[in-house]
């Protein structure tokens, strides 16, 4: 959900509010100042087998290992229960196990580690994520400032707080720059009507997200070509420019901010019932439900795209299901590929979004063991230079597995779009497809679990590089991966997982090309210790 | 131009005697006629000045005035094929006769930090340029540019292009392709008599041993963006073939004369793995090389 929501029972009804503000015979006690401290501490040790270019070492072809860890601490100054301030930094932001950056001249005698990442490169030392203020109001509660964003499953917006893949780690987190204001409107009309709350748990939410003040990516939605003998009326003579440029911050004119064509805001509405605690016929039983829509705007690319997302989740005895889907659509001139433009008269680079995803799960589950079945699908796209960009893989911290689309897809789309596309990468989230992902869970004591998985992945639209279409293959899935995870809790706090898969990679994938796999086959054990504040 | 004229004469008897109905040399080889025929399937008649030549004669040839192929100065500037922007620290290497297979650049020089060269170069030569970049950094991919041909001037000022990796990856992409390890590009424009871009033409590889390679994806641009939707030439003459063997390869031009498909131009070239290479086909002329107006008689 909203985190946000994890937050709404602070909300107070104007009733109470009312009750809040009455005179008293003698004042209140100050509310008192309380500091606690969330987060974590983990490292996650991972090792792949059959990955990577063969020819690159030749000790130990395809082999790979590496520690990553990171330390994220949340602090948090609460103010009774009227406001609080919450900052979130991550320190050794998965950084990489040992002095990668050259600190010890002879690599032999390095004793101090340093801040790089998987990036090759130093990562910085202390990387302030989040940063908000939060207070109660008389109608609902106000949260003002950097902060995370998870709706539903976290397909689309994931907050990448914790540890609540199966399979995976979060290493991202939506975040935004928001301002937004949550209540709950049948407490507050049953206020207003000086009746007493019903204590439904629907909860609604306004947001507006700045996303870009400035972006440094100039826009112009034109070219200009002085040694071209064009007629365009919008180039002086001595113009030069693609339909964008890029730029660095000394471009910036001083008043750099006060352009605000070039601003891209987001308008956030959602509506979730959110029952946890409901006894039907004596047992307990969850059920949330909701709907999301955003509006993302650019006024100089024309874009205006919405997005709906419903949300749904039963638990019910033993019986659970869970569901998220979305489309986006609307239109944009925002999306520029290079060496990529509209043919004809209309605007060149003119695109409309016509995007769909969804995961849905179904399970059996008890204390002793539990069965779930889960399917899910991000649309793609099978010409990312045509005027329709149907494709958007799912949040790259819902995680499915651990090799197929977290490894050998995302390296595959990587590879293919280059730096130059960036934006089509898949980031390790599901891309372009299908799939089904059945798993079996045996927890034979407290705390303790065993869980096993198969995943298949189905090709959606084939585009010819990423995915080879029936011109260049033929096999009707992507590639399937097993996977295994061991899970435990000691002494409360310390969280252990030993994971385990193994994929195999379809003809539909270009690993040959791409050198992404020596034969189409890795395998990959990770395992991760982590401290839960 | 050592071998180009033998091997240029062998694709034109062929492409005159020899050659079937639907353009394809070898009708036992059902492979290769299906290449082919999956490729060569224009069915336009082309648009261009086509009025110097007539498909199924002798190709169109030139003969530069010797006293015309002189070394001169040159300046230019290595620049980013998509973006024009300099590069610097790039390495140009000059071949000239366009003996680039064997290696061995006649002239080797090193771009400043403005991607500025200098040097020296033969006019009303075939040449071949290649520039590259430092291999461990990955920024560029090798470009060759063959067939360049500088005409009598005394001194030459050019631009040479080198494209960036980025480029390399996701004009393929683009176009989808996915372009295979080892394999190289081929891009260039096709040309009419007056050397304007000829439209509604098809372009497809052939390699040393006279077969069409089987991975090869051949696409077309419009207004000089890739565009997979275009089948043939369009206004722009732009075409590219992707996943090409290493190796000589011959690019050959077709058009669709209302029947059959007919053989108007070709251009020889050699593909190194992973790179890329310019080149461009004018209608009539095999080979691709052609000489501006200023070689073609005695230079003062």
């Amino acid at each position: 959900m909203f985190s946000i929501l994890a937050a709404l029972s602070l909300l107070v009804t104007p009733a109470q509010a009312q009750d809040q503000a009455a005179p008293a015979a003698e004042a209140p006690p100050k509310p008192e100042v309380k500091f606690s401290l969330d987060g974590y501490y983990r490292a996650r040790m991972h090792h792949f087998n059959g990955m990577y270019d063969p020819e690159s070492w030749d000790n130990e072809p395809g082999a790979g290992r590496y520690t990553q860890q990171r330390l994220r601490l949340q602090p948090v100054v609460a103010y009774g229960d009227l406001a609080k301030f919450t900052m979130m930094a991550d320190i050794m932001d998965d950084t990489l196990w040992g002095d990668n950056t050259g600190l010890a001249q002879t690599p032999l005698f390095a004793e101090t580690p340093t801040d790089a990442t998987l990036a090759g490169v130093a990562g910085a030392p202390i990387n302030v994520k989040r940063a908000w203020v939060e207070t109660k109001l008389p109608i609902g509660i106000l949260r003002v400032g950097r902060q995370g964003s998870h709706w539903g499953m976290g397909i689309l917006a994931n907050g990448g707080d914790g540890f609540d893949d199966t399979f995976g780690e979060n290493h991202g987190g939506t975040t935004f720059d928001r301002v937004l204001f949550a209540t709950r409107p049948i407490s507050l009309v049953q206020g207003i009507r000086g009746k007493e709350d019903p204590g439904i748990p629907l909860t609604a939410i306004f947001a507006v997200d700045r996303l870009v003040e400035d972006p440094l990516e100039q826009y112009y939605g034109y070219q200009c070509d002085p040694d071209v003998d064009d007629d365009d009326s919008r180039c002086d003579a001595d113009d030069d420019h693609d339909y964008t440029e890029p730029r660095d911050a000394s471009d910036r004119p001083a008043n750099w901010w006060t352009e605000n064509d070039d601003d891209v805001l987001e308008f956030v509405y959602g509506l979730l019932y959110r029952g946890t605690e409901l006894e039907w016929n004596g047992e307990p039983a969850e059920l949330q439900l909701g709907g999301y829509a955003v509006n993302r705007r650019q006024v100089e690319t024309g874009s205006n795209v919405w997005i709906l997302d419903a949300y749904g989740k039963l638990n019910y005895r033993s019986l659970y299901t869970e569901f998220e889907a979305l489309t986006i659509q609307g239109d944009s001139s925002a999306i520029t590929l290079p060496g990529s433009v509209n043919y004809g008269d209309g605007d060149p680079l003119a695109k409309t979004a016509s995007i769909s995803s969804y995961v849905a799960r179904v399970g059996y589950t008890t204390d002793l063991y539990g069965a779930t079945f889960e399917t899910g699908f991000a649309s793609g796209d099978d010409n990312a230079s045509d005027e329709r960009f149907t494709g958007r893989a799912l949040n790259a911290d819902y995680n499915v597995g651990l090799l197929l689309y977290e490894e050998l897809i995302s390296r595959v789309s990587a590879y293919t779009w280059s730096e130059a596309a960036r934006g089509l990468w898949s980031g390790g989230g599901v891309y372009n497809s299908r799939y089904l992902f059945p798993t079996l869970r045996y927890s034979p004591v407290k705390d303790w679990s065993v869980t096993g998985g198969f995943l298949v992945a189905f090709p959606h639209k084939p585009d010819g590089a990423v995915i080879l279409t029936d011109e260049d293959a033929e096999s009707p899935i992507l590639g399937w991966e097993a996977n295994m995870a061991v899970k435990g809790r000691l002494n409360d706090v310390v969280l252990l997982s030993f994971e385990g898969g193994y994929a195999q990679l379809s003809d539909r994938m270009p690993w040959e090309n791409v050198g992404v796999t020596i034969d189409g086959r890795a395998w990959t054990i990770q395992s991760r210790i982590a401290y839960e504040f | 131009m050592s071998r180009a004229p033998v091997f240029m004469l062998l694709l034109a008897a062929a492409a005159c005697t020899d050659k079937a109905e639907d353009g394809n040399t070898d009708d036992s080889n059902t492979v290769e006629t299906s290449v082919f025929d999956e490729i060569i399937t224009v069915d336009q008649t082309a648009v261009g000045d086509l009025a110097c030549w007539t498909a199924g004669a002798d190709p169109l040839s030139q003969t530069p005035d010797p006293s015309c192929q002189v070394m001169v100065d040159f300046v230019g500037e290595i620049e980013d094929f998509e973006s024009g922007d300099e590069v610097g620290d790039a390495t140009l290497e000059l071949f000239f006769s366009d003996a680039y297979s064997e290696g061995g650049a006649d002239f080797t020089t090193v771009s400043d930090t403005s991607g500025a060269v200098s040097g020296q170069a033969m006019t009303c030569t075939p040449t071949t340029y290649k520039t590259s970049t430092d291999p461990d950094l990955d920024l560029t991919r090798d470009t060759f540019e063959a067939h360049q041909v500088w005409g009598f001037e005394a001194s030459i000022d050019d631009t040479f292009n080198s494209v960036s990796s980025t480029t390399y990856q996701v004009i393929p992409s683009l176009l989808g392709v996915s372009i295979k390890d080892g394999m190289g590009i081929v891009a260039g424009t096709a040309y009419d008599c007056n050397g304007d871009p000829l439209q509604n033409v098809q372009v497809i590889a052939r390699d040393a041993t006279g077969a069409y390679p089987e991975d090869q994806r051949i696409h077309y641009f419009r207004d000089e963006f890739p565009n997979r939707e275009q089948p043939y030439t369009s206004e722009d003459g732009l075409w590219v073939a992707i996943n090409l063997p290493p190796g000589a390869v011959t690019i050959e031009m077709y058009a669709w004369n209302g029947t059959t498909h007919e053989l108007i131009g070709t251009t020889d070239l050699t593909i190194f793995g992973d790179s890329i290479n310019i080149a461009n086909i004018a209608y009539g002329y095999w080979g691709g090389v052609f000489y501006p107006d200023s070689c073609l008689s005695p230079c003062q």
